[in-house]
This record gives structure tokens, C-alpha cells and sequence, in this order.
């Protein structure tokens, strides 16, 4: 039982963890995705720079 | 202090400078993405784990993807190094018979060696198999660090890219820290620690009878190759209970240098890296000045307390000048007589300004400023100079809050490297530097008001408070260091520091790697007459002050009621 309760509080807290991505996500996609890629939303951003893989540093 | 302790003091600056570069720039050569040293040699090894584990080395991720990748690796390596422990007892190599770990002691100690914290509620040498320690603490020793230095990696790519949504890949970052430093430098430093005497075998206790007939068993195990790690690696777990104070673990005052070196050696050489990924070397020595001033301000402080040692020991005509010459004299409760109190303070100081929790001494045995010193360098975040990656994506953060701050005084929008700072950056830094204080102080008022958690507190008073503070201040820090006097082995501590450890590193790499993705987006601008230059000893000062300011306006109520009123109770 007392293995069920940590795997569950490790499994929750890391699903919170991945939801928290998603909220940093919500503050860095606000204005400096507008500024840099006017016209562009952030998953166009993330496209234009798949181009740019391999790039430096 | 003495001449002794000066010399040893200077010997490791000295140290420290020297190697800087050297480590800082072959690092950023293996971070860089063309060719690095060694290509020919890891080139083909590396491969093979990417071939092996699917992953395309040559494809960059968003930072949401190096996110979630970091993520999923930290949560199954929790998981593992949890059902590794609580299955021990029915798998090979456990000469001392060793049984399954508890529950919660397992929770706690998987998530503490993930999160590079090594907070340990057990005694190493009478609770893990060796193999437990070779396969699942050791790896995570190297692999924990390599996270942070990917972090670290990444928060730089963000700042030096210009219009771009990638920071790296996380797989090649963690693997190309692995193979290329930590690796290389651990065999050596092994094999130097072996040399004076570190033990490195697969034995169990040997039985032992003293003068008088008693049995003692003296532990046995794979102590050199977890020791040179548990220090590079800024983790600080030790393989035996009395960690670097063992002589098995530190046998003399080289091992003790050599070890402090290796603690200092990758945090403070990532900064001259930034420097070269940034192509202005100057931004790289003023996050090493800053570090340098804090590490050296704290170290100094340490020995000094120390070696004035205990008034209340004066007042009781004890003399502390001449006791134990050779170790110094001073307060020496709780030390080790062949480092004596300055090289203990030193080690306190090295340790606790990094990430590394590694300890020779008591820490609960020191003075009141000299305990204050430990307890202060955890609290600045660790950035004096911080975890193996966590001390420079930390210093980095506060670089920028610094700029930010330069940039109010005088009107302008802040710059960073070109990059403006907005809105964005600014919250993810509050959440960045608000996220452990408030973990700290919630649990530690919760701890000092409920009575099970009072019942762990061997000290009344200001002390105690200390004691508590400093349990969670280390945990959510990750450095993993304990102060001593308080019984953590318990359901409430066990699972209360294990939940501080995994929201200090889990709630703050998110937003320094979301940080590195907003700027990473951005163009720069150039230099103009109202940039505030971030490459001098004035930004150094600013970056100083405002790391010190945070932590004071943050933990001021509790030092006040911790260690100061102690030290004005003496």
C-alpha cells in the first residue's frame, strides 16, 4: 500500500509538472511571440525554427 | 587563522582560477555544436546511445519539448531508483545482507539523489547494497548533474540564438555532459583518491576486535569511485554515514583540498563556457566575479568564526588557542582533528555555496555565525557558486532580474545581451525566485507548530529553529547538507523534504528553460548610450547586491529568530 501512495505521488507530481509547462508556455507565448514573429502565432515560431536545427551554439 | 589555513585557502583560489578556462572552454567546444576535443573517442560511443535510445542528435528541440523530455527522464528515474531500493534485499552483490528500504525512506532518497539534492535519512554503509549504490545511486550522481548542466546549456543557447524557437536538444545535452565531462575527470579523480587512500572494493564489514575485546565492523565498498562523483558532481551523498569527515572517504588534507577543488571546478568553469558561447568572454568573468566575491566573502567567514572558536568555552577557562595546534585550535566540536576548525569552515562554505551537501564537520556543532554562514549560502539559491548547471542558470536569472532592476532606476527597457527583458521574462522569474522561499518557510512554520515534527527537534530554542530551517532550506535548495540535531527518519520529514527537493528543481528549471525559449525567439538590439554594461565590476557589484537583497528581504524574520538571536544569546 505504502508503495502505491509514493509511485502515485511521484506519478502526480510530474503530470502537475508537465500542466506547469504548459502554464509557462501560456506566459512566454504572450508578448515576446508577438514582437518577434509579428503575424505569427507561437507554434509558428517553434516551426520557423526547426529549420534552424543544428544551428550554434 | 593560520598560516596553514591561509595557504590552503589560496592554493584553491588558485586552483579554481587556473582551471577555469581551461575546463570552461573545452566545455564550450562540447556544447558548442562543431567539432570538440575528443570527437574520435566519444564520437562513435555516443552514437551508439543515440542509435539505441532513438533519439537524432541533430535535431533541435523547442523548449516545451526539452521540458517534457527532462521531465519524463526525472519522473522514471525516481521510479526506478525507488523500486531498486525496495527490492535490494533479494538481488546480487549485497555481501552485508542489507534488507528492502521502507517506503517512505525510499520516496525520499529516490527523489533526493534525482533531483541532485542527496539529502540522506539513512546511513549509507548499514542500509544500501553495494549494488543499489553502484547502479542506482552512483548513476544518478552523474546523470542528475548532467541534467543541471543542460539546463545550464540551454539558458545559455536562449540568450546567444536570435530568432529562434530551439535551445538544444536535451538527450544530446545530457549525454555529451556524461561521456565528455563528468566521466573523464570522475575515473581520474578516482584514481587520485585511491592513491591516498580512498577504499574502492567489493568487500563487506570487516570484523575488527579492539584492546579490550570488542568487535568492530568496519565497512567496506566502492567508496573512491562514488566520492570523486558525489564532488564533481556538486551531489554530496555519501557512501558512508560520516560522508567526507570518514577517513575512508577523505583519509588527509589532500583528499580535503582535492575535493573541495573538484566541487568548485565545474560551476565555476561554466561561466568562462558562457563566455565563449556568448563570444564576449567579459560576461562570463563578471557571473565569475559575482560567484567569486559571494564564495570567498562566506568562506572567509567560516574560518574566522571558527577559528575564534566558542566563547562559552572561554568563559569556562577552556583554552582554544592552544588545544590541538596542528588542527589549529578554535572551536573543534564535532571536527575532525586532521583538518582541524579552518579547513572544516572552508569545506562548509565550499559545500554549501554549491549544490553539494557533502560535509567533513557538523554543521549543528559550529558556532552560531559559523553555522549562520552554511545556512545563508543555501538560502542565496546557491549561486556562490552554486549546483553543477543550477549555480549558472541561477546566477543568469538574477543577472537578468539585476539588469531589470538597472533598467527602472534609470528609465529604460532592460537588455541582456542584446536581448530585451519584458514581461514575460520578468514573471517567469518571479515564479522562479518566489517558488522554494515559500516552500521553505510554509513547512518549516508548519514543522516548528505541529507536534510530531517538534518531536524531531533535539534542540530547544533558537537552535532548534535553525536545525528545521536548515532542513528545508537545504532540501528545496538541493544541496542536501544537514545541520545536525534534528531526526529526519520520520513519515512527516521523510515526505515533506522529499516534496521540497522535487519543487526546488522541478519548479524552477521549468521557467529557466521557459526563459531560455522566450529568448531564444528574440532579435537582438544593439548597444546604445542607455545600455547598462554588464561586463564590469559595477554589474558585478549590482549582481552581488541584489542576490543578497533578495535573500535578505526573504529570510530576515527567520535568521532573526535563528542564529542571530543565538549569537546574541553567547
Amino acid at each position: 500500500m505504502g508503495d502505491l501512495i509514493f509511485v502515485a505521488v511521484v506519478v502526480a507530481f510530474f503530470a502537475v509538472a508537465v500542466a506547469y509547462v504548459k502554464g509557462c508556455e501560456r506566459i512566454v507565448g504572450r508578448d515576446s511571440g508577438r514582437e518577434t514573429f509579428v503575424g505569427a502565432d507561437s507554434d509558428d515560431a517553434a516551426g520557423a525554427v526547426e529549420a534552424s536545427a543544428g544551428a550554434t551554439p | 587563522m593560520t598560516g596553514t589555513a591561509w595557504l590552503q585557502f589560496l592554493v584553491l583560489v588558485a586552483l579554481v582560477v587556473a582551471f577555469t578556462p581551461v575546463l570552461g572552454g573545452y566545455m564550450a567546444k562540447v556544447y558548442g555544436g562543431g567539432a570538440a576535443p575528443g570527437d574520435r573517442v566519444f564520437g562513435p560511443v555516443e552514437r551508439l546511445v543515440y542509435r539505441a535510445t532513438g533519439v537524432e542528435p541533430s535535431r533541435d528541440q523547442h523548449w516545451t519539448i526539452y521540458a517534457r523530455s527532462l521531465l519524463a527522464f526525472s519522473a522514471v528515474s525516481v521510479l526506478l531508483l525507488y523500486l531498486m531500493q525496495r527490492v535490494q534485499g533479494s538481488m546480487p552483490l549485497n555481501p552485508t545482507d542489507m534488507a528492502g528500504v521502507p517506503e517512505p525512506l525510499a520516496f525520499n532518497t529516490a527523489v533526493s539523489f534525482v533531483t541532485n539534492t542527496n539529502w540522506q535519512n539513512y546511513a549509507g554503509e548499514i542500509t544500501m547494497s553495494h549494488l543499489t549504490q553502484m547502479s542506482g545511486l552512483a548513476v544518478q550522481n552523474f546523470v542528475s548533474a548532467a541534467v543541471g548542466m543542460s539546463v545550464a546549456v540551454a539558458l545559455v543557447r536562449g540568450l546567444v540564438r536570435r530568432r529562434s524557437g530551439t535551445i538544444g536538444n536535451f538527450w544530446v545535452d545530457l549525454t555529451r555532459s556524461i561521456t565528455r565531462v563528468l566521466l573523464p575527470i570522475s575515473i581520474v579523480g578516482a584514481f587520485v583518491l585511491v592513491s591516498q587512500g580512498v577504499i574502492q572494493n567489493l568487500d563487506g564489514f570487516t570484523v575488527a576486535h579492539t584492546l579490550d575485546g570488542a568487535a568492530q565492523l568496519i565497512p567496506g565498498g566502492p567508496a573512491a569511485s562514488q566520492e570523486v562523483i558525489k564532488e564533481l558532481g556538486t551531489n554530496g551523498g555519501g557512501f558512508l554515514n560520516a560522508n567526507s569527515g570518514h577517513p575512508f572517504g577523505s583519509p588527509n588534507g589532500l583528499t580535503n583540498l582535492f575535493q573541495m577543488f573538484l566541487i568548485l571546478l565545474i560551476p565555476f568553469s561554466l561561466t568562462y563556457t558562457f563566455g565563449k558561447l556568448a563570444k564576449d568572454r567579459k560576461q562570463g568573468w563578471a557571473l565569475f566575479g559575482a560567484m567569486f566575491v559571494l564564495w570567498f566573502a562566506s568562506a572567509f567567514a567560516a574560518q574566522a568564526f571558527e577559528t575564534d572558536g566558542n566563547p562559552e568555552l572561554d568563559a569556562l577557562g577552556a583554552n582554544q588557542d592552544t588545544v590541538a595546534e596542528l588542527a589549529g585550535g578554535g572551536n573543534l566540536e564535532g571536527k575532525e582533528v586532521r583538518f582541524g576548525s579552518s579547513a572544516s569552515g572552508l569545506f562548509a562554505a565550499t559545500t554549501t555555496g554549491t549544490s553539494t551537501g557533502a560535509v567533513v564537520s557538523a554543521h549543528d556543532s559550529f558556532t552560531p555565525g559559523g553555522g549562520a554562514v552554511p545556512l545563508v549560502n543555501i538560502m542565496l539559491s546557491e549561486v556562490s557558486p552554486g549546483g553543477v548547471g543550477a549555480g549558472l542558470y541561477g546566477m543568469l536569472v538574477f543577472a537578468i532580474l539585476s539588469v531589470f532592476i538597472a533598467g527602472l532606476m534609470v528609465g529604460r527597457t532592460p537588455e541582456y545581451l542584446g536581448k530585451k527583458i519584458q514581461a514575460s521574462e520578468m514573471k517567469l522569474i518571479t515564479i522562479y525566485i518566489l517558488a522554494v522561499p515559500i516552500v521553505v518557510l510554509v513547512f518549516t512554520g508548519i514543522s516548528v507548530v505541529m507536534d510530531t515534527s517538534q518531536a524531531s527537534i533535539l534542540n530547544p530554542g533558537p537552535h532548534g529553529l535553525s536545525e528545521v530551517t536548515y532542513a528545508f532550506t537545504s532540501a528545496s535548495n538541493n544541496n542536501g547538507s544537514a545541520f545536525g540535531g534534528l531526526t529526519g527518519n520520520t513519515d512527516w520529514y521523510n515526505t515533506t523534504l522529499g516534496l521540497s527537493m522535487l519543487v526546488g528543481r522541478f519548479v524552477l528549471i521549468v521557467p529557466a528553460l521557459a526563459l531560455a525559449g522566450s529568448l531564444a525567439r528574440k532579435q537582438t538590439v544593439p548597444p546604445s548610450a542607455g545600455t547598462f554594461p554588464t561586463g564590469t565590476p559595477l554589474f558585478v557589484g549590482l549582481l552581488v547586491g541584489v542576490v543578497l537583497i533578495v535573500v535578505g528581504l526573504t529570510y530576515f524574520p527567520v535568521l532573526a529568530l535563528g542564529p542571530t538571536a543565538e549569537h546574541l544569546g553567547l
